[in-house]
């Protein structure tokens, strides 16, 4: 553990479209979850799983416009956030403050499809950038794969 | 501090941040209008005004925000 009291759960690919991105990651040996549609972020996302790699969140495109169109406008990919669980987010947050980080709330708390209805917030970090965290004991984190 | 004064400080904020010193915050001028201007960058610029003003928001008054005009009105009201 950190002194925020945080653990790694997955990074956040955002891509055009995801076929080579699952297929480059197949090829590593992952595997892909189920894809759920996010309506709050009109956003189609599919977790893919590796015993030994760390878990990738893909993210695309729907046919609504969405906060990652125009990030894409210039570019195929970008792995655009990190995430962490953390059993105490707000605890967290005020330890990251303390410890003089500028942190700026991004996305509060809602229920998530894809981590078993979990509450799942983003902020935005100086400095270092965009941090989703999922509202649940890290020891919990095996149970959100689907 | 005056209307005119933040629209001033916006204006260097946002040439700062988009790294562009052509750019002026207007009323009308929304995220469409310059290239560079993503949900994350957004999220810079934010941190930015933040600093700058000594003012804090809430997600939810990022995610309402359509134009530079009410970033001004919000920080106006904050201030």
């Amino acid at each position: 553990m950190n002194e925020f009291g945080l653990a790694f759960h997955h990074f956040g690919l955002a891509v055009r479209s995801p076929d080579q991105a699952f297929g480059f990651l197949a090829a590593l040996g992952y595997q892909q979850g189920e894809t759920v549609f996010d309506p709050l972020q009109s956003v189609n996302l599919a977790m893919c799983y590796h015993a030994d790699m760390p878990d990738v969140e893909v993210i695309w495109p729907s046919a609504e416009a969405s906060p990652i169109d125009a990030m894409l406008k210039r570019r195929d990919s970008l792995i655009y956030h990190l995430c962490y669980t953390a059993a105490d987010p707000a605890d967290a947050l005020l330890k990251m403050e303390k410890a003089g980080l500028a942190v700026l709330p991004a996305v509060e708390p809602r229920p998530a499809i894809l981590f078993g209805g979990h509450e799942v917030s983003f902020y935005f970090v100086a400095g270092f950038g965009l941090i989703e965290l999922i509202h649940c004991n890290p020891a919990d984190a095996t149970s959100l794969k689907t | 501090m005056s209307v005119s004064q933040i629209y001033e400080s916006l204006t260097e904020i946002f040439q700062t941040v988009f790294d562009d010193d052509s750019l002026a915050a207007t009323p009308e001028l929304t995220a469409g209008d310059i290239d560079e201007w993503d949900s994350l960058s957004n999220l810079r610029l934010m941190l930015t005004v933040e600093k700058h003003f000594n003012i804090k928001f809430s997600a939810a008054e990022i995610g309402k925000l359509k134009n530079v005009g009410e970033l001004a009105a919000l920080i106006e009201a904050k201030l």
